[in-house]
């Protein structure tokens, strides 16, 4: 009958435990992000330019020289479009496949192997992939595109559907890692739910509305952060594929950012950049767990 | 008593062994000091492999043991960059080698020395060596008449055109880029595209500059100068290709690539190719019979303005680089003819005039011959410390003409020389 009080000491210690598990993975991130975050900000309020002796502070001027330049302003627009165009598309896609990859029983890990392959390929590689697909006599596309009677002209040399290709290719990348977070959130789901909706006369689309969405929000809402997140951060497929033309309609925030950084050697605005990509994401992901929360609330 | 007497001879010899044994040590190390003292360690970034001398300075290390020199390869796109970070951190290498137009940074943030008295000494000791090197190549690494090092290797744009074509058209070598327009309407009455041109963002405009200054086109304090009759003529040659379909329709998103491809595979007729690129063109195609070069065209009117424009890689002598005399020979090793013969042959062409009469040189590259007074008299590309951002505003003039092909060239001209105004605070 005597139960066993755990100690001062061993309580402790169970506490404690699990913080000093997570303290090597949070010093790394704090030690390699969080130095380079600060660091930005930090460049943020000097001018640090190559071709300027010296690095003076001048608080606010680079976001106010930024929020005032015609090219920032065009690549916060692009990026807006390609980023909400990515969303959209990326969700929608996720989902049909997730749901897809759920339903198969044949060879069902093969299947899930398969729809991963894009994740894997690296950025470079998927822009030099999707150029084969759009430029030059042997494209495919421009192949189709000529036998079907429409014009042969590339994708690329065109400033709207070039946005819509970096679009395209950004969703075939991406994709695929919000498809395997949403089948991870489709497997929790109790299939005695679909049972008794079934026993109630429920319709597919009434269970996809009523049991399967409602059911999967927290997996959804972190789809939505990657999908959000990779598209701001989006730079190596763009870069090599369109170099942010034709004009500067595919120059999304990461390469005007690297365009100001790395080409023009014009660091302290860079870092300005890159802190106002970093808001916009903070600002998306609080947006979206406060809307998945709310959801699990109504729920 | 053997015993005793035994230990208090080795007693005896024992303090006489340390003695020795740390004057052996002290001999040891003051031989190490002395080597590491006359040892001259000299780092030096090439901006790509290809320019690192097949010998690999190992001749340099036999005739120069005193002198160990490290190389390393950092990207001529990167090499500022990289250069003003080590730097920083005063791991800057001692020679470095960046494109001509990353001088003005470099100099602006201090990260490279005058090498006036370099030059004085080499030319004391081997003047016949320093003027074989074309002055182009001095001008190149100089900024504001100050030289911070010496250009060994220069890259033009050659107006490249397909001779068997010209020939069954019974045309003449274009002399003019009117010449030039005509020559592309018969080519693509034939069946080929006209002129292979590069029209998106994915390189620098030094193509379009390389035209421009070609045409008379004028720079003023390294900004070049686009709302002027070249800039306006350059902008209207362009819009005059799209417009009447002499180029690809797929131009705005054509790179070096796509436009070397079209020339080399023979579907076009026309194109601005460097001197690098022609013996892989000659594996294709053969030289004098199917195609030639030749300086680009002048504006029609304006000849005498015409300049032919080079890109250079001049190597550069870092500030706190190592004391002159080591960094000279390794100058004039990196300089010697054997050497720049010998990567001229199989990639840029060097700025060290005797190779152009080596006949090894002649014997790789049939046409040099016919290029080395071209070569002799060549114009750097002005550079500007805010040269990258004017670049993307010359793209930027250049992407909205050959999509306005019907636009005022003038007008196009006069709104983006505003926003380098704006830029440079002119």
């Amino acid at each position: 009958m005597n139960t066993i009080q755990p100690s001062f000491r061993d309580r402790l210690a169970q506490g404690l435990t699990p913080y000093l598990l997570l303290f090597p993975a949070i010093a790394i991130v704090a030690g390699v992000l969080g130095y380079a975050v600060v660091r930005g900000i930090l460049m943020s309020f000097y001018q640090i330019e190559v071709w300027e002796p010296g690095q003076p502070f001048v608080g606010l001027r680079n976001y106010r020289d930024l929020f005032g330049s015609d090219g920032f302003r065009n690549s916060l627009v692009i990026s807006l479009i390609f980023v909400g165009a990515t969303i959209v598309i990326g969700v929608l896609m996720s989902l049909v496949h997730a749901l897809a990859l759920n339903q198969i029983r044949f060879a069902r890990s093969l299947f899930r192997a398969i729809a991963l392959i894009p994740y894997l390929v690296s950025g470079v590689a998927t822009a030099v992939m999707w150029r084969f697909l759009f430029t030059g006599d042997n494209a495919i596309v421009t192949q189709i595109s000529g036998a079907l009677g429409y014009s042969t002209v590339s994708w690329l040399a065109d400033p709207t559907k070039a946005l819509m290709v970096i679009t395209m290719a950004n969703v075939w990348f991406i994709a695929p890692f919000s498809t395997l977070i949403l089948l991870a959130g489709l497997q929790t789901i109790d299939p005695e739910l679909y049972a008794a909706a079934d026993i109630d006369g429920a319709s597919a689309p009434q269970k996809f509305v009523h049991i399967t969405v409602p059911s999967i929000v927290p997996m959804l809402s972190l789809a939505l952060m990657w999908l959000s997140f990779a598209s701001f951060n989006m730079f190596d497929i763009i870069l090599p594929l369109t170099g942010g033309g034709p004009g500067r309609s595919t120059e999304v925030l990461a390469v005007y950012m690297y365009q100001l950084a790395f080409r023009d050697l014009n660091y302290s605005t860079g870092a300005a950049v890159m802190i106002v990509i970093l808001i916009i994401n903070i600002a998306l992901s609080a947006v979206f767990l406060r809307a998945a929360g709310r959801a699990q609330h109504d729920k | 008593m053997t015993q005793i007497q035994t230990t208090t001879v080795l007693g005896r010899w024992r303090p006489i062994a340390h003695r020795l044994m740390i004057s052996g040590a002290m001999l040891m190390g003051f031989a190490q000091s002395a080597l590491a003292q006359e040892t001259t360690e000299i780092t030096v970034w090439f901006g790509r492999e290809n320019f690192i001398p097949a010998d690999a300075f190992e001749s340099f290390h036999a005739a120069n043991p005193d002198i160990q020199v490290t190389t390393d390869v950092v990207r001529l796109e990167q090499a500022v960059a990289d250069t003003l970070r080590a730097a920083q951190s005063n791991r800057a290498p001692d020679i470095v080698q960046v494109p001509a137009d990353g001088l003005a940074p470099l100099v602006a943030q201090g990260a490279v020395r005058d090498v006036s008295s370099l030059l004085e000494a080499w030319r004391a000791e081997n003047p016949a060596a320093l003027d074989d090197i074309s002055s182009v190549g001095l001008e190149m690494a100089s900024l504001d008449g100050t030289p911070y090092g010496v250009t060994l290797y220069a890259g033009p744009f050659w107006y490249t055109y397909r001779k068997d074509w010209l020939n069954e058209v019974s045309l003449d070598e274009p002399q003019t880029w009117d010449d030039v327009l005509e020559f592309a309407r018969a080519a693509k009455a034939e069946g080929y595209t006209g002129f292979a041109l590069i029209g998106s963002r994915a390189h620098d405009p030094v193509w379009f500059l390389s035209a421009f200054m070609s045409m008379g086109g004028q720079f003023e304090n390294g900004v070049p100068q686009l709302d002027s009759e070249a800039g306006h003529y350059l902008l209207g040659f362009y819009q005059t290709l799209v417009r009447e379909e002499l180029t690809s329709p797929d131009v705005l998103a054509w790179d070096s690539s796509a436009m070397r491809t079209a020339f080399i595979g023979g579907e076009a007729a026309q194109a601005l190719l460097g001197d690098n690129i022609y013996p892989t063109l000659n594996e294709s195609l053969e030289w004098d019979a199917q195609w030639a070069g030749a300086r680009p065209p002048a504006r029609p009117g304006a000849e005498e303005a015409a300049r032919t424009m080079t890109l250079g890689w001049p190597f550069l002598v870092t500030t706190d680089a190592a004391e002159d005399a080591a960094i000279l020979k390794v100058m004039q090793y990196l300089a010697h003819p054997e050497n720049v013969g010998e990567v001229s042959a199989r990639y840029q062409p060097g700025t060290v005039l005797s190779v152009f009469e080596s006949e090894d040189y002649n014997g790789v590259k049939p046409w040099a011959s016919s290029f080395a007074e071209a070569f002799s008299d060549l114009a750097p590309l002005p550079t500007h410390p805010r040269q990258t951002q004017i670049y993307q505003i010359l793209l930027d003039a250049m992407q909205e003409a050959l999509n306005t092909p019907d636009g005022d060239p003038a007008a196009i001209a006069a709104k983006h020389q505003a926003a380098i105004r704006d830029l440079v605070g002119g």
